[in-house]
């Protein structure tokens, strides 16, 4: 049950930051309200006050920015927008894609881009992509705003950089500067409407030198991580069946998994390295 | 402590009072009788309060009914012109793609907004479309025959 | 094929549930509605040694605050175990301790907040096979003062609720003789119904001391007389009606605590009426739940895959309270081997109390839980005798004149016949490319049977009445949850009256004017309900006659009625002898304006016969009647992840008499994927006698996009003593889905998943010991 809070709904962002700045933990930012709804509903979040984002302008608008070579998607951007715009599909499918694996069909007209970031669930399927992509998350409070890369922005689970009257007004995904290739796999119990047990994201995008991977990998650590050495090994050799064996293996090593309802450590341990073999293999096939 | 809010229920606009944590399933039911939702979980995971918040289907138990205030909702009540069934009320019964019914008001809805965004959905789709709406009784099998007779039946 | 039965005639309730208009219960409203919320136990065994309630009798808009100490009575329905609320000790982890009711939910659930329970934990009994020892603690003392059925066999001093003993032919003998022995051990955890609507209920208790009560109630009647004995009322006292059920499954059938609860809390407030609707986390831990079996196979063969002796304990996990799960328990005691002759059989089915969830009736009422077994012991016997799958089924199938473990005749069998249909259909024998190198492709059957598990004078009852109009009501208390009871029995009325299916109306079943039917359970409505409408139709169509044949000089013989017009069978074209049923409906009418009789009522009921409680070695005829079917499934497994991917199943049913395809065709399909839901994914995750998953987060039912690709078949072997040969469907139909799967799984990889749900990690788990072992 819901306990009773006061309805903020602004329009100016310096409103919002306001009410953040006062009410400090006894608010809660509302955009899609698909965590925190049931966040409230459990009884875990029971905050006296809410101040709901979405009349902010632009909080809701994917716009290509052409000059900068940048995407700018507003944080209440719902994931279904996300999955269906061409832009996003046309120069970041592995966006695309991973948005329309979150929850049902229903549920990413509410769930945002933002909430998602914001909610820092280490395996929330956009957050993955987002490190993968290094996007940059534009934070927003009284004092101005702020920039930081999403693998940075994110702490921990349910833990990230942002401060005491701040939120986050936009993601930011620059421009792959060739062509680009990329796979989100959601490994989860069920095949629709599920967490991940693992999320593994791989991008390789086309450059001077051939393509280059870019690896993240979601549910296996306290935050969507990338996998460096992975990368750093398959970017430097001749890709053969060894080499991917080995960004696999090294990949392996880069991530803590626990153990939970869904999975043992051991399992996700596994998963990581078929996942991302496969990921891998398809990003190959995609591109030959 | 209650807050005015105006919304338009089945082509109706209302004005009512509801309180900033009432949802808008539970505004739905209890303030208008509207019962077609059904509170199946309370978390969005079974999509049994499936109803149209401006025209995109949400899960009714996630959205507060403050949030509807200017915003028009369309639910199950409002589906049927008259006594004229819509077609996709009349696939589910010609296709015994109901039982116990519990969650045949949300499946319908989640159908409707399958089909207004994709009338020639493959069967694949349909599925995906539906994921969201659990059915313990039928199997999907002849939920799935319902909505793809009703897209040939308009393509 | 009839006029109307064989027809798929549409859904009776389909409008009123398509148009969001029926109303359930948690839908209706009344204007001075109270609402109740629950204290639960948060310990699994623990002693209750004080509840304080004080706090919230004094927060406003609490109207009613009970306790365990208001209502001390004890019933149930086979064994009385139970009171409304918990008394001295909490038995499980959700165990109701009191209860308030309030103007609104929320300050329902702020007093329930406020109440002091100081508890004494208790050591808690999480393993059955642990929990029947003899020196283990007893989480029920007075187990030897409750009262029960006369077929139930509670162990003094002992936590076993019921031990079933069955002994056919001689065991010893038989293995001794026997080619080969094989041993096998079966498991199954406790699984949750998941109706999408959950528990729900209205009672009003009224000032001349009428109860009202409005519930998702598989069984008015049971409900009633279980009310009558905790309220110790008459049971004209007592009004049940039972609005659309949103899925029972078995879970809201007998008695569920909710109403006594909300009788109790309006006892209090008299005239208001109090609703109780289980939140989904309540659903999955307080509300009923499949209880879990630990199975041992001990099969003795000849070389040729005769099966000649088995010898069988099954153990069952069934929770704090085992009002309803003792019966299921004897009910897997008396089907303990599946749809196979064996000549010499020992089994032993205890029915355990542990500190878990309550468990009861789930759709194939224990048969789902032993066929997990018998299914795939039964591939595993085979493989060692080079013998496929479907040849050790023929071998030992029952078919006409076999006798079952409890020494019953057969008679009426196409067991063999549905193994037949599906291996041809699925092409058993044809192995099938995979669509990967990690992937491997595989098959496999499952057999199952089920009788509906009632005691054996279990009736039921029909009325039939003839409006002036000619229209007519079928009156029932057989329940509609969604398994199409009111079409299916509108149809049998239909055909039996000679009327078309839209003149039947169907009741909303309401004690207090529909006539007696023992409980809406064990597929038995279309075999047990369906045989007292023929009955009542017969009766209508009597009376109707006995006017006719006065009115029109004709022997009444000779008349038959055809789309409501009743007609002279000797000269069917004669318009002076053919008349509509109106024209008798409120009675004969003579020319003088005089009459004789009046309205056509028909009445009808049915108890099946021949049928009696088992001896003390298990042996009798128990069992009213069988339905027999298959499934075949078709997987590919990932081997890299343990995934398994369920393509294809199939399956065949003997269903004697299919009433009606379409809805018919439902019920394979929804058992069916019900039954893969187990299979794949579904179990309580229990840890100490906590729930861990008792939401859709961590509980996962299947999904549209889960399903397999299903093909169905429904023969027809009339039942004679079905109404127009009908068996029973609905609860065969998920029963072999999980063994199919499992023996599909391991035809793909050559490892045996013995415990459900088949998950990713076992499958690896038993790749990697195949592979240790080499």
């Amino acid at each position: 049950m819901i306990n009773n809070f006061e309805y903020f709904k602004p329009s100016q962002v310096k409103d919002v930051a306001s009410l953040l700045k006062a009410y400090a933990d006894n608010i809660k930012v509302l955009a899609g309200g698909t965590d925190l709804l049931v966040a409230m509903q459990e009884g875990d979040l029971a905050p006296d006050y809410i101040v709901d984002i979405k009349g902010l302008t632009d909080i809701d608008r994917i716009k290509y920015d052409k000059e900068n070579q940048i995407l700018r998607l507003g944080a209440a951007t719902s994931l279904n927008d996300i999955a269906a715009s061409k832009v996003v599909q046309k120069h970041w499918p592995l966006l695309a894609e991973a948005a329309q694996t979150v929850g049902s069909y229903q549920l990413r007209n509410r769930a945002t881009i933002g909430g998602n970031l914001c909610n820092s669930s280490p395996a929330a399927d956009t957050l993955a992509p987002l490190v993968a992509l290094e996007a940059e998350v534009e934070m927003v409070g009284l004092e101005g705003s702020r920039i930081m890369k999403v693998k940075d922005f994110l702490v921990g689970p349910g833990q990230n950089r942002l401060s005491t009257g701040e939120i986050v007004t936009e993601l930011r995904l620059p421009k792959p500067s060739g062509a680009v290739k990329g796979r989100y796999i959601k490994h989860s119990r069920r095949k629709a409407v599920d967490l991940a047990t693992v999320g593994v994201a791989v991008i390789a995008e086309e450059g001077d030198l051939g393509y280059r991977f870019k690896v993240a990998l979601g549910a296996v650590a306290p935050t969507p991580i990338r996998a460096y050495q992975a990368e750093k090994i398959l970017n430097e050799s001749e890709l053969n069946e060894d080499i991917i064996d080995k960004a696999v293996q090294a990949a392996g090593e880069a991530i803590f998994p626990i153990t939970d309802l869904r999975a043992s450590k051991d399992y996700r341990l596994k998963m990581v390295k078929v996942q991302l073999r496969r990921a891998i293999e398809k990003v190959i096939d995609s591109w030959e | 402590m209650k807050e005015k809010i105006k919304v338009t229920v089945n082509g109706e606009l209302r004005s009512e009072e509801v309180t900033p944590n009432q949802t808008l399933l539970n505004f739905l039911r209890e303030d208008l009788d509207l019962t077609g939702a059904k509170n199946g979980c309370n978390e969005g995971e079974c999509g049994a309060c499936t109803v149209f918040l401006e025209g995109k289907v949400v899960n009714a138990c996630l959205v507060l009914a403050i949030e509807a205030d200017g915003k028009e909702v369309e639910t199950i009540e409002g589906l049927a012109s008259g006594t004229e069934l819509h077609e996709l009320q009349q696939a589910f019964i010609d296709y015994a793609a109901l039982q116990c019914g519990y969650c045949t008001p949300g499946m319908i809805m989640s159908a409707k907004a399958l089909l207004n965004r994709n009338p020639n959905p493959t069967r694949e789709e349909v599925k995906e479309a539906i994921a969201g709406n659990l059915c313990r009784c039928t199997g999907y099998e002849k939920i799935i025959e319902a909505i793809i007779a009703v897209a040939e039946k308009n393509s | 094929m009839g006029k109307v039965i064989g027809k798929s005639v549409n859904r009776k309730d389909g409008v009123e549930k398509v148009t969001g208009a029926a109303r359930y219960v948690d839908d209706m409203k009344f204007p001075n509605l109270l609402h109740a919320k629950v204290l639960r136990s948060p310990y699994a065994h623990a002693r209750i040694l004080e509840v304080d309630t004080s706090r919230a009798e004094a927060l406003p808009g609490v109207k009613a605050v009970i306790t365990g100490r208001c209502f001390p009575n004890i019933t149930g329905l086979y064994i009385g175990d139970r009171t409304v609320l918990a008394q001295e000790k909490v038995r499980y982890v959700g165990d109701p301790v009191a209860a308030v009711a309030a103007e609104t939910p929320e300050v329902a659930e702020q007093a329930v907040e406020l109440i002091e329970v100081e508890y004494e934990e208790l050591p808690g009994l999480f393993n059955p096979c642990e929990a029947m020892q003899e020196d283990a603690p007893l989480i029920h003392e007075n187990i030897n003062q409750y009262n029960h059925a006369d077929f139930i066999d509670p162990v003094p001093d002992s936590n076993i609720s019921n031990h079933f003993k069955l002994r056919k032919g001689d065991v010893e003998a038989a293995f001794a003789e026997a080619d080969y022995i094989f041993e096998d051990e079966y498991q199954t955890p406790m699984v949750q119904h998941v109706p999408i609507e959950t528990h729900s209920t209205i009672a009003r208790y009224n000032l001349d001391g009428k109860l009202k009560i409005w519930a998702s109630a598989q069984s008015p009647d049971a409900l009633r007389e279980l009310l009558g004995v905790i309220f110790n009322k008459p049971l004209n006292q007592i009004q049940v009606e039972t609005v659309p059920i949103g899925g029972g499954f078995g879970g809201k059938a007998g008695l569920t605590p909710e109403t006594p609860i909300a009788i109790c809390l309006s006892s209090l407030v008299r005239e208001r009426p109090v609703k109780l609707t289980y939140s989904r986390q309540e659903e999955f831990h307080c509300a009923t739940v499949r209880p879990g079996i630990y199975a041992n196979y001990k099969t003795g063969v000849k070389e040729d895959g005769d099966i000649v002796a088995q010898e069988i304990e099954y153990i069952w996990d069934a929770g704090a309270y085992n009002d309803y799960a003792v019966n299921v328990t004897k009910t897997g005691g008396y089907s303990c081997s599946g749809p196979y002759e064996i000549p010499n059989v020992k089994a032993d089915s205890y029915c355990v109390y542990t500190n878990h969830p309550v468990s009861g009736a789930y759709r194939g009422f224990g048969m789902c839980e032993v066929h997990w077994g018998i299914e795939q012991h039964l591939d595993s016997i085979a493989e060692e005798l080079g013998l496929s799958p479907l040849e050790i089924r023929l071998k030992n199938a029952l078919q006409d004149g076999s006798l079952t473990v409890t020494s019953e005749v057969m008679q009426d069998v196409a067991y063999s016949e549905c193994l037949e249909v599906t291996a041809e259909q699925i092409e058993l024998e044809k192995e099938e490319e995979s669509t990967s190198p990690t992937k491997l492709r595989g098959k496999g059957i499952a057999g199952a049977y089920k009788g509906p598990s009632t005691p054996p004078n279990a009736s039921s009852s029909a009325l039939i009445q003839i409006l002036a109009d000619g229209s007519i009501n079928l009156i029932i208390t057989a329940t509609e949850m969604g398994q199409g009871t009111y079409t299916s029995l509108a149809q049998i009325a239909a055909e039996t009256l000679g009327v078309a299916i839209d003149d039947i109306n169907v009741s909303t079943p309401n004690t207090d004017y529909t006539p007696h039917d023992w409980q809406t359970v064990g597929s038995r409505t279309v075999f047990s309900t369906g045989n007292a409408v023929v009955r009542a139709a017969e009766d209508a169509r009597e009376q109707l006659f006995d006017y006719a044949a006065e009115d029109l000089g004709v022997e009444a013989a000779d008349l038959d009625i055809e789309e409501g017009i009743i007609f002279d069978t000797t000269e069917p074209a004669n318009e002076d002898k053919r008349v509509p049923i109106s024209k008798y409906a409120l009675g004969l009418q003579y020319a003088d304006g005089s009459g004789r009789g009046g309205q056509v009522i028909g009445r009808g009921i049915y108890m099946p016969e021949g049928i009696t409680n088992l001896d003390e070695y298990g042996q009798g005829k128990t069992v009213n009647h069988w339905t027999f079917g298959c499934h075949g499934a078709e997987v590919e497994v990932d081997t890299e992840t343990g995934q398994v991917e369920v393509l294809k199943m199939t399956t065949t049913f003997d269903l004697g008499k299919v009433i009606n395809p379409q809805l018919a065709e439902g019920q394979l399909e929804g058992g069916l994927v019900q039954g893969y839901g187990t299979a794949i994914l579904e179990e309580l995750i229990i840890e100490e006698g906590e729930v861990l998953n008792n939401s859709f987060v961590d509980y996962k039912i299947p999904t549209a996009m889960d399903i397999p690709e299903i093909k169905s078949n429904m023969l027809e072997t009339a039942l004679e003593e079905g109404p127009y040969g009908a068996r029973g469907i609905g609860e065969p139909a998920m029963i072999p889905a999980a063994p199919a799967i499992a023996n599909a799984v391991y035809d793909a990889i050559g490892v045996r998943i013995k415990e459900l749900p088949i998950t990713p990690e076992k499958i690896l788990q038993a790749l990697a010991e195949k592979e240790s072992k080499g």
